[in-house]
Parts: structure tokens; sequence; C-alpha cells
């Protein structure tokens, strides 16, 4: 069988300033006729770089500076962009990460399509509406002719995504190449669109690279899968062979990061960690810690009672209605002292906007809200600051890029009153570095300077640096790569269990938030569905949103979804 | 977006409110006295009070402010101090010699600048960009009088290739051919500053489209780059256009009194300028108001247009 696409040691250098980077060091891969080719790797491996130089999309510092590929036995690589012309979109065509920015914002969507039908189908204008019309059909869009006169910001990110797949396959492509197509979505969107891209190329016969870092999408779509590695490849094989014997220790590693749904199960509660509860988290234990953790005693810590909170749109001024989003509804819930209470809810479901809520950090709407007895709204929130704090998603708008770690740590200390002398601040603060398995020594240096994985763990010792008793971690790990994100919650489950720490843990991957979580909440348009013991998981009576959330999972070892 | 435009209308009345409230009591606050400069030490005290009167001088402020704000709508501004005559008269003509430099000026700004900038914006790094970018950088700190007589010196004096200054040949039938001769040492003088400014933002623009996703897109369809040039990057460029043209309007303004002065353009600077040394009133005061308010019409218009061209807010 002849290869749709191979690509032949290639390498991709990027000219930086006073630096040049091998982002892609001899790649070799084959996408045969009809089959789903899963290139899977981290952040930074090159995968999205390979991606690209197949069809020439290239930014202007990178170059291929060797290596060959080739389209139906065309060689690709050197061809300038009017010969490439010929195969973009006609023979390859092209799915990005984001369909919020992938499409043009000033061009209705049956401008879009009537222009890529136009110039690949060569027809009239009025037939290529009528093309653009079926193909919004075809990937399952019930108002075709509403979305053809709307522009990309009136639509959902799931029907952006389908616009988008419409406008690569009308042209009919051999090879579709797919660059993380679903990783900007909802898990329970991000399943659809899977399935109709499978089913779609599945009809035509159209290969798919599908380019990814999430195992579960490799096993739900590929039948072959390489994984990446800084540059290189490292393993090839059949999907469910490297899924369930992989024979790079990469490979393992990767897949051992990602926590199975129902894993917790699998190791005992109080010790469950990722990668076989191997030391990964690179750090030694507290030493003065001998006592087992202080017992759940379900003595309530934080009580939200009738939280609500309302933004205001529009009104006097804007020349538009005032109108009120309600983000969040009449939420009754409590954590209780030493649990890690879990809230979890797709983008736009309030989960973020509650977390701001439980610290004080928005004014409420409507609502009360307890800490350890005290009502927050009615006291000064000095005293309690302290003993809440915040882990934010990303770590690298979370820390001031000009000031020294050290000092963002030293600050609150002083600030709140944890520590009454320089001295005795500095020393909390190399103990918290400590704690988070990196040296006192980093104290000096600047944010920049720290990889994303390490800059969340100075997050994590600037607030537990304070001895809180809780902390909100608002989705603390969705940032970070498969493996760091797995050191972080290893981390963060022996941090819990030395400081007796209570979490409110906010996520959106359901499979993480049962790892981690003792009790979970379900939000859906700022509203608690239900809340359940993560262990109850899987019990029959679960309302329909959490079961929506448990679909939309796509388990590592799925069975595949096979297309003859 | 009929309900937007109206409330930005709506919006006008406080503004304007406030403009006149500013320009009437800015002008009051000045250390010149009308009647002094106006009328010989002979009077005595007791005539002097007498004019005072009878210009309503004696009255409060607010008062007086209330008998201009009428003049303004009914006596086309009240009466020049100096010349004796209703303000409109003098005002009203040279403000329209002053539009029409203003127009000429406003279309060379934008012609040349999204010229400029465009064509550095897709040479982006290339040596056509780097000399454009070096023009731009020297052009912005040349002082606008002294750049306006080394194009007189250039294309009058040196080369007699355009009229030095005025607004109609003297001799010749004044026709519109005539006008445009005239304008075009002016309008290009004036618009330098603006003509740059324009030109940079332009040349983000044009960058920051071609880097886009949507265009990352449209090249991965395979469409050509002067489609891609044209059509995509040239639609999504029209807001920035927009928006600088109708911010540099203010220093168009500006630079257009310079102007008027160096090409003895029959315009409100000169009329201005007049008035300021013989402390008249009156007609500062109608003429800095129409300034203020056509500002605030350009503001309107670039916001309408803002609105237009961007598909989130038409739609809202």
């Amino acid at each position: 069988m002849t290869a749709v696409l191979s690509v032949d040691g290639l390498h991709v250098d990027f000219q930086l300033p006073g630096a040049v980077v091998n982002a892609v060091r001899g790649v070799d891969l084959e996408v045969h006729p009809g089959e789903v080719l899963a290139l899977v790797g981290e952040s930074g491996s090159g995968k999205s770089v390979t991606a690209a130089s197949i069809l020439g999309l290239l930014p202007g510092t990178a170059r291929v500076t060797a290596g060959s590929i080739r389209f139906e036995g065309n060689e690709l690589v050197g061809l300038p962009d009017k010969r490439l012309n010929v195969f973009r979109g006609a023979g390859i065509g092209m799915i990005f990460q984001d369909p919020v920015t992938s499409l043009d914002p000033s061009f209705t969507i049956g401008s879009q399509l009537g222009d890529t039908a136009r110039l690949h189908l060569k027809v009239s204008r009025d037939a290529a509406r009528e093309v653009g019309h079926t193909w919004l059909d075809r990937v399952g869009i019930a108002d075709p002719e509403r979305v053809l006169r709307s522009y990309p910001h009136e639509l959902s990110g799931g029907m952006r995504q389908r616009v988008m797949i419409a406008l690569a396959g009308l042209s009919g492509p051999k090879l579709l190449i797919a660059d993380e197509p679903t990783t900007a979505l909802d898990a329970t969107v991000q399943k659809q669109i899977l399935d109709l891209l499978l089913d779609l190329t599945g009809e035509t016969g159209t290969a798919v690279l599908l380019i990814t870092h999430d195992f579960g999408v490799v096993s739900h779509t590929s039948s072959r899968v390489a994984v990446m590695r800084a540059g290189a490849i490292v393993e090839v094989g059949e999907t469910a062979q490297v899924l369930g014997a992989p024979e790079h220790p990469y490979t393992r590693i990767l897949i051992d990061s990602v926590p199975a749904i129902g894993q917790r199960h699998a190791v005992a509660g109080q010790e469950r960690r990722l990668l076989s509860a191997t030391p990964h988290t690179g750090r030694v234990q507290l030493s003065d810690r001998t006592a087992a953790p202080r017992p759940d005693t379900g003595e309530p810590i934080l009580e939200l009672a009738g939280v609500a909170k309302e933004f205001a749109i529009g009104g006097l001024g804007t020349g538009r209605h005032k109108t009120t989003v309600r983000a969040v509804d009449d939420v009754t819930l409590s954590v209780r002292r030493g649990e890690i209470f879990g809230l979890i809810g797709e983008s736009g479901s309030g989960k973020s906007t509650l977390a701001r809520l439980a610290g004080g950090l928005l004014p409420l709407t409507a609502g009360r809200i307890n800490f350890d007895g005290t009502d927050v709204t009615a006291v000064d929130k000095h005293d309690l600051r302290r003993r809440f704090q915040y882990v934010f998603q990303d770590a690298t708008t979370a820390l001031n890029p000009r000031i020294k770690v050290g000092d963002q740590i030293t600050r609150p200390l002083l600030r709140l009153g944890k520590a009454s002398s320089r001295k005795q601040a500095a020393q909390l603060t190399s103990r918290a570095l400590d704690l988070v398995g990196l040296s006192a020594g980093y104290a000096d240096r600047y944010p920049r300077e720290f990889s994303g994985g390490q800059r969340q763990r100075i997050s994590i010792a600037r607030a537990i640096a304070l001895e809180p008793d809780l902390l909100i971690l608002d989705e603390p790990t969705s940032a970070l790569d498969v493996s760091t994100q797995a050191t972080i919650l290893n981390l963060l489950l022996d941090l819990k269990d030395e400081l007796d720490l209570t979490y409110l843990f906010i996520g959106h991957n359901l499979a993480v938030i049962e790892f981690v979580c003792d009790r979970i909440g379900v939000l859906k348009q700022g509203s608690l569905i239900e809340t359940f013991e993560a262990d109850d998981l899987f019990a029959a009576d679960r309302q329909p949103a959490t079961r929506a959330l448990l679909d939309a999972v796509l388990p590592l070892g799925a069975p595949l979804t096979t297309k003859d | 977006m009929v309900r937007q435009i109206l409330w930005r209308l709506v919006n006008l009345v406080p503004l304007l409110f406030v403009i006149s409230l500013l320009v009437f009591f800015i002008s009051q606050a000045g250390p010149a006295d009308p009647i002094k400069d106006v009328l010989s030490q002979k009077m005595s005290a007791e005539q002097i009070e007498q004019i005072r009167q009878a210009y309503g001088l004696d009255q409060p402020a607010w008062s007086q402010y209330l008998h201009w704000l009428r003049d303004m709508f009914t006596n086309g501004g009240g009466i020049s101090l100096s010349v004796r005559s209703p303000v409109s008269g003098i005002v009203y003509p040279a403000f329209l010699n002053t539009l029409i430099l203003g127009a000429a000026t406003v279309v060379v700004t934008v012609v040349l600048g999204v010229l400029i900038g465009f064509v550095s914006g897709i040479r982006h790094g290339r040596l056509v960009d780097r000399a454009a970018m070096l023009f731009v950088q020297i052009g912005s700190n040349l002082p606008i009088y002294w750049f306006g007589l080394i194009i007189i010196w250039l294309t009058a004096v040196w080369r007699n290739w355009l009229p030095a200054g005025g607004m109609h040949d003297l001799r010749g039938d004044g026709g519109f051919g005539d006008l445009l001769l005239h304008l075009i040492a002016p309008a290009f003088a004036a618009s330098l500053v603006s003509m740059l400014i324009v030109a940079r933002f332009v040349r983000a623009a044009v960058i920051e489209s071609a880097q886009s996703d949507y265009i990352r897109t449209y090249r991965s369809q395979g469409f050509g780059r002067a489609a891609i040039l044209g059509k995509h990057i040239g639609r999504n460029i029209l807001p920035p256009i927009v928006n600088t043209t109708g911010l540099t309007v203010g220093s168009v303004i500006t630079g257009v009194v310079f102007v008027e002065t160096i090409f003895s353009w029959p315009g409100l600077g000169s009329v201005l300028l007049n008035a300021i040394a013989g402390s008249d009133y009156p007609v500062i005061q109608s003429g800095i108001l129409l300034v203020a308010v056509t500002f605030v019409i350009v503001n309107l218009i670039t916001d309408v247009l803002l609105d237009l061209l961007n598909p989130r807010l038409r739609h809202s």
C-alpha cells in the first residue's frame, strides 16, 4: 500500500534572536489511505510544527533544513507558495485548534464557505452557496440558512469547529490534517466533533493525521499512533498495541500520567497517587510529620448558602438594553474540613465565578458565605485572607513577572502578619519552596526562568507558605502537559495530607476530578445540579448533567471504532 | 443599529452643552478686558459703564452665557467687537475655507498613509519597510511650519510648479481646477504628521492580520496571495484605518491653522489669530465652538463607521 503522505528525515529550525532552535529533528512518518494516524506529544515536542511544515504554513522564522515531504509522490519541500496552492485545500485539508480565531471575523460563514467552494469547485456564486448549505447540513448544523448568514462570533465553539470541518472537507482532500481539533472545546462537544470527523472521513476514505496531546482522543479515533518527544518520534505502532504495551519508557510515563476514570478504586484512599506512586514529585517528605493525617471530621469549614452572582451587560451609555446575566444561581454547598471538594462543569457554567465568590474576591448579589463559622461578607477580610488562599490556572499570569519569586512569597507573609520579621519570612519562604519540591535557592529568580510546571509549584508555595486552612484551586493543572499535571496532582495530594489542608478543587476534566476529590459538585448554567461522594460517580441515580460529563470521557482503553 | 446611532446623537446634546460652557467660561477667564481694548482712554468711567451695560457685560456670568447662547442660535453669534458686523459673516466663510483645506488634508492623509502602511506591512522587515519606517520616524519629527516653507520653496520658488499661496489665482477664473491646484501644497504640508500616524497603524494592522489564524486558514485552503491581501486583509484593516483617521482629525485641525498662515489661506486660522490679538470675544468663541463641534461630529462619524464595520457591534 503506497502512503498518501510520507515524511522522511524532516528537520525544522527556528531562527530566534541569538539562537537556533531545532524544533523538529529527523521525523519519519507515513500516512496510508483511509487511516487515522494520531501524532501525540506534549507541548514543545514539535508535533504542530511538523503539521505546519507539510502545507508550508510555518511562521517566517522557521525553515525546513533537511528531509522530504511527499504527498501522493509529489515533493512539497521547497515548493513556492504558488505551486503549493495546487495541493492546499484540494489535496490536503487542514483543521486548526482554535475555531474562534481560525475563522475570519469580518465575513459571514456563507461568504467563507462560498469563497472556498468557488476556488476549488469552480462553480458560480449561487452554486457555491448551495454547496455551503449542503456541507453545513453534512456537518450536522440544524439550520444551515441562519448559519450561512451568521458571523463567526454568533456561533458556539462547537458550531465553529463544524464549520471548519465543512471548509476543509468541501474541496474533497485526500488527506486531512487536524491540529488539536478539540482541545479548545468542552468535553461533551469534543466527542461529537471527533465522531463527526471520523464519520465524514470514513465515508470518503480520507486519511487523517490527527495531532493531539490527549491519549483519550488517540484511543477513540486512531488506528495507528506516533509518539513524539523533543522533535523526534520515539514510538510508532498500532494504537491498541502502543496504549496497551508501550515499548518506550516515555510513552509509558505519558499513559500513566493520565488518570483513568475509576482509577481511584484501584489504590487505597489516602495513598492514591499517579505514576504508580513512585516519588515523581521530586521532593523530600517533611521529616517533622510522623502522625497520620487528621481524619475527615465532617465539620464544615466553608459554607455557601443561596449564593448568587449577576453581571450587568449594556445599560445607559451603551445604546443597548440593560440585561443581567446570572452567572451563579442560588448555590448552597458546604466544604468539610480535611476533604477535597471538586466542582466540575463546562465552560460558562459559573465554576470560576463561584471560586472567586467563595474567597470574597467578588461581591455577592445574594446569599451568605461562612468560613469556619464567620460570615465572610460581614467581617474585615484581612484576618480571614491568610486562612484561605488561591491557586489559579495560569501560573504565568498569576505571578508578577517583574518580582523575584521569593519576594512574591514573602510579601503576603509580612502583610498578613504570618511573619513578624524579614528573617522569619525568608525562613518560611524557603520551607514553602522546599515543600513544593523546589530548591530554596530559586527564591532569587524571576518567574520567566521557570517552566510551566515549576511556576505552578511556585504559585502553590505562595499559597501554602501562609499555612492556610483552605486552598481554592481554580483549574490548577488545566494549562499543563499530562506528565506535569500528574506530578502537580501528586504534590497537591501529598501537601494536603502533610499540612492538613482542605481543597476546593475546580476543574473540567472529570477523570482528574474523580481521581483527586472526595466529593464532587456538578455545576450547569450557574446552578449546582447535584453533590455526591466521588465513589458514587457511577451510581444509578446520577443526574443527566453528570451523566453527560461521564459519557464524554474518552477512556484510554476504549474499544476501537473500526471504520471499514 | 439605528437605535445605537440615535442614542449617540442623543448623547451629543449634553456633550455640546459642556463644550459651550467650556468655550464661554475659558474665554471669560482670560486677562484681557474687551471694552478697554476697543475704546479710547478718553472716556469717563461713567461712559465706560454705560457701554458695559449696553453689551450686557455688567450682568452675572451665567446671564451673559445665556445671552451668548441665544445669540449663537438667533443672531449669528452676536456682533464682532472690532469689526461691528455680525460674527457669522466673518467666521462662517473662513470656516468654509478651512473645511475645504481640512477635507483635502484628510484625503491626502488617508490615501498616502494607507499606501505607505500597506506596502511596508506586507513587506514587513524587508528593505522597503525599513526605508518607509525611517521616513515615518523622520517625518513625524518635522516642525509643520518648517516643512510648509520647504514645500513652498520646492514647488513654487525653485521650480514653478504650484502657486506659492492663496486660494485662487487672482487673474484666473476661480474655478474648481484652480482651487485644486492651490490645495495640493498646503494639504500635503498639513497632512504630514497625521499621514505618518495612519501609516504606522495600518502597517501594524496589516502585520497582525497577515499573521492571524484566519489568514492561515485561507492559506491552508490554497487561496492566492492577491486574493488574501486584497479581500481578507484589506477588509480586516478597515477598522484601524477609520479609527486612526478619526483620531488624527484633531491634529489635522491644529496643523491646518499653522499651514493657513504659511500658505496665506483665507481660513479660520488667520481670523482667529486676528480676533485673539484684538480680544474680539464673540469671534473667538464662535470660531472655537465651530472647531469643537466639527471635532465632535467627526468623532461621531468615526464611531458609527466603526460600529458598521464590526459585525460584533452591528448585530447586537
